[in-house]
This record gives structure tokens, sequence and C-alpha cells, in this order.
């Protein structure tokens, strides 16, 4: 199939047929999300070549990761710390929980080096590396109340030893107490991914506007 | 494959490198991959989930905590009504008051019908005395308390050692009634009904008043020091009885144990401020630091390079109409 250049439209390009005949179609059925409703318009289609490399998907497989917490997330916090904490499932589903967090930092430190590597903090791109470096110091946050809410003798421990040593200072006007599961529970599962969902979205914006900044 | 490469005007730019020696030409982002790496992840995160599992250690009850240890039980008992519990930290905590009357003297009146007459006239005699009066009551049980605390041998620096408390009806002095509250809380602490009490105190704070008042007993603090998880054994980044700890935590961990200050919260927070505002503005803006990524050419690790004998797939773009591609890459 030949395109004589200069005379398709965009949806031309990237029709399912021309994917086909570009790729074979294992690969067009798979990509199928960034070019179908309702996520296709948020996808870029192309990239330079430069950036065809796995470094370069660090940022998205964050993502993922994230995505897999708020899924698996949900799940726990649907049936609670009774089934998490005592059910060989629920202990299975908090486990997958755990090694998402630790992937997702994983993750998120790699797109981090790469981003600080090639140099795409520069110029207008700073608010947006300042938009992820937000992204990483909230999610240490998002930790530390994960760690609280789960439940067991650790989140005991770490409740009253942080309680210690920082929120009975006055300037946390001594509102607050890690020893409160419930605050934990709800700071965990709600306020505080709603924020971090915000600042991925703003980041993602922001790389779809400005694309991906070409290596120093 | 594609067989319009031959024939595209951006395809000569893949083989003509950039200066950097980067392929900057456009070609069909690889998302396939995404759903492969996203369902590959899944199923590691899943397995590690069955077969990894996590950190899960029962968590402590009142009950447990002061039938294996009842002499660390008096001894907080005794602490939170002299005020020098670790609870007395967090008296200004919203709706927390006093320790000695939310752990001590708020319960036995609650449960002074079921504990007997001598509770109930100790509890009177105890609130009708001067503050001075309970203070040095208190403060005299406590100094006995001492004498029959055996002694630490190279212990941790953080830990505590409990009172016998099969010796504590050995006790003499100026105690006032005292001896009599401290026991009757203890029983309540062993039989259930001081954790029911706390939890019923403050319905909507689930665990609260319970998990402050087993950190005012030695044992909760010797079981981290036991399984290194205080300051000075970098427990910051550990998990009880689980190899696998938060080590992302690092900096603060090293904040928190080894910056001048970083131990107490005021220090903690302005150290991690600091390292905070070094990532966000010092590291990509000053002149010199901002230029070190290009000095070391460091991009060269990270792009992707045309392999020997690779062919690079055609630009899409190439193929739009000239005023679609004005706009820019789709």
């Amino acid at each position: 199939m030949t395109h004589p250049a200069g005379t398709d439209t965009t949806s031309q390009v990237h029709s399912y047929r021309s994917r086909v005949a570009e790729q074979g179609r294992f690969k067009t059925v798979l990509e199928s999300f960034a070019y179908l409703p309702p996520f296709g318009g948020l996808f870029k289609k192309t990239s330079p070549f430069y950036a065809e490399s796995y470094w370069y998907c660090m940022g998205g497989i964050t993502f993922l990761m994230f995505v897999y917490l708020t899924v698996s997330g949900v799940l726990l916090t649907w049936l609670g710390p009774f089934w998490w904490l005592t059910s060989p499932v629920g202990k299975a589903m908090k486990g997958s929980h755990y090694w998402a967090a630790q992937a997702f930092f994983f993750f998120l430190v790699l797109h981090l080096i790469r981003v600080w590597a090639t140099g795409a903090f520069r110029g207008r791109r700073w608010l947006n590396w300042a938009l992820g470096s937000s992204v990483l110091l909230l999610g240490l946050g998002e930790n530390l109340f994960g760690l609280l809410a789960r439940g067991d003798w650790e989140s005991q421990f770490v409740a009253m030893h942080s309680d210690d040593m920082l929120f009975t200072e006055p300037w946390f006007f001594h509102l607050f107490s890690p020893a409160n599961f419930t605050a934990d529970l709800v700071i965990h599962v709600a306020v505080i991914p709603v924020v971090l969902f915000g600042l991925i979205m703003a980041h993602l914006t922001l790389v779809r506007l400005q694309g991906i900044a070409r290596p120093l | 494959m594609s067989d319009t490469a031959a024939s595209q005007p951006s395809d000569r730019a893949a083989v003509e490198p950039s200066v950097a020696g980067l392929v900057t030409q456009h070609v069909r982002h690889a998302y396939w991959k995404y759903p492969i790496i996203a369902v590959a992840l899944a199923v590691l995160l899943g397995l590690l989930g069955v077969f990894a599992g996590s950190p899960n250690s029962p968590r402590a009850t009142i009950v447990t905590t002061a039938r294996q240890d009842p002499g660390g039980a008096a001894l907080a008992f005794t602490q939170e009504l002299v005020g020098t519990s670790a609870s007395a930290g967090n008296q200004k905590e919203f709706g927390l008051g006093p320790p000695g009357e939310v752990f001590v003297t708020g319960p036995l009146s609650s449960f002074a019908p079921l504990l007997g007459g001598d509770v109930a006239a100790a509890l009177d005699q105890y609130r009708a005395a001067p503050a001075s009066q309970q203070a040095s009551w208190s403060n005299n049980y406590l100094m006995a308390l001492g004498t029959i605390t055996p002694q630490m041998e190279g212990g941790g620096m953080e830990t505590a050692t409990s009172p016998d408390y099969s010796k504590i009806g050995t006790l003499h002095g100026d105690f006032g009634p005292v001896p009599t509250l401290v026991k009757a809380d203890v029983q309540l602490a062993q039989s259930g009904h001081l954790e029911q009490y706390l939890e019923g105190h403050e319905p909507g704070h689930t665990m609260h008043l319970v998990t402050i008042w087993l950190y005012d007993h030695p044992k909760m603090l010797n079981d981290a020091v036991a399984n290194g998880l205080t300051d000075d054994q970098w427990g910051m980044v550990k998990e009880r009885d689980y190899n696998v700890g938060p080590w992302y935590l690092i900096i603060p961990s090293i904040i928190h144990v080894k910056l001048p200050g970083g131990v107490t919260g005021t220090g903690f927070v302005l150290w991690n401020l600091a390292v905070a505002l070094f990532f966000i503005f010092v590291l990509p803006l000053v002149p010199g630091l901002r230029s070190l990524p290009r000095l070391l050419r460091l991009y060269r690790v990270f792009a992707r390079y045309q392999a020997r004998g690779e062919e690079i797939p055609p630009d899409p773009n190439a193929r739009l109409h000239p005023v679609l591609q004005e706009e820019g890459p789709a």
C-alpha cells in the first residue's frame, strides 16, 4: 500500500488500515487505546526516533503503576482492614499493592534520572519538572499514610514514633494525630490521591503540549 | 511492513544523523508495547503479592500487652498520673486532654461500680486532693516502682525496663490512693475493658487512644529496638519481619539519622524542605549545575540510536497534506 506524500488527512494517516499496512495487525490492535475513543485523542501519535528507547517509557510505566495502585487500592478499601489483614486473598491483594508502590517509586526514579540527564527540565519545561518533583514528594507522603493505614503493628509504632517527633510540633496546630486510624485511612485513600491525580494530569497535559524535549 | 520508506523526503533525515548523532525524525510511537508491559507487570505484581506478600505483623492490643507485661502497664499508668508518659506530648492534641484523666481516672470512674468500693473510694480521695498532693503521691509511687525494676545490662539506648509486677505488693510509702488506682487500671487493661472504654470514648477515631496508650507502655519501643526499627537503627527504611522496606525514603532517613537537628520535628521538616527546594529550583535553574547533563553528555546513555543496518520507519506525518503538516505532527 503506497501513499503519495502530502495528500492524506490525519485520520487517513492514522486509520486502522493504514496502521495495519505499516506494522501489522497485532501491533495495531494492541495500540488501539491510543487511537480510539475515549482516550485516543489524548495521545500524540509520533515521537522522535531517539525517544523510542525504553528509558523514555519510564514515566508512562510510572503512570501505569499509579493506575494499578488505584485499582488495587479501591478493592482493598472496599473490603476493609479485617479482610486485608486476615484473609489469604486480602493479604495477597495487600502484598500486590505494596509491590506496586515499590514499582511506582522505582520507575519514577528512573524517569527522574532520564529527564535530568537529557536536560528535559530546561526553559518552559521547568514548570513540568516542578510538577513531577511535587508528584514524587507527595508520593512519599502518600506512602507514609499508606503505612499508617495498614492497621498492623508497624502502623501503630510508626504512628506514635512520627507523632512523637513531628505532629506534636505546634505549627501542626495539634489538629491531627497519626494514631487516629480513621484519619490516616481517609487521607491515604481519598485526600492525597485526588491531589496526586491532579498533579499527574497537569504533568501529562504539559508533556502533550510541549512535546518531547530534544536532548542537550 | 511499510513500502513507503524510499519515497518519503523525511526518510532521508533518518540516515542523516543530526550533529549530536541523534535521529530526530518522527516515527510512529510504539504504543503497542504498553499493553504488553502493563499485563506483564500486573502478572508480576500479582505473583509477588501471592508469593512474596507484604509486611504484616499482628497489631498490639492492650489486653495482650498488659497480660504479657503487667509491670510495664503499672509503670505507664503511674507515668500518666505524674505527667511524664509519652502521651504527655500528645496532651495538646485536639480532644485528648491530660493522660492521667484519659487513661486512669476516666476509665476507673466509668467502671467503678463494677470494680468495688475500694476503687470508688480511692478515686474520690484522689480527686478530692489538691494537685500538689496528687503529684506527690504519684511521684513517690513512680520512685518506688524504680526500686523493683531490674537494672538493664547493655540494653539499647532507647529501651526501658518494666517493674517486676509480682513485687508490687511489697512497696510501702506515702502513695495515697495511687497504688489502688494503678492496680485497678492494670486489671481493666488485662480484662479488655480499658480497650473497649478507649475505643468507645471517641468512636470516630479508630484505635487513636489505644495506640497512644500502647506507646506509653515500654513494650512497643522495646519491640521496635529488638527489630531494629528506631532512629539509630535506620528504622525509616525498614519493615518489621520483612526484608524489603521503603528504600525510597533513604533521603529523609539520612536527614533523620545523620544531619544536625534532623531527629526533631522542625529540623526534619526544614531539611526535607531544603532537599525539595534543591530538586525543584537549584538543580534545574542554577547556572553550571543545570549544565551538568550537557557537559557530561549524559543523553548518550538514554537516547536510541540507529543500529547498524537498521531501517528507520517513515514519518507518518510526511503523508499529511502540507496544511496539516504546518499544524505540527499529530
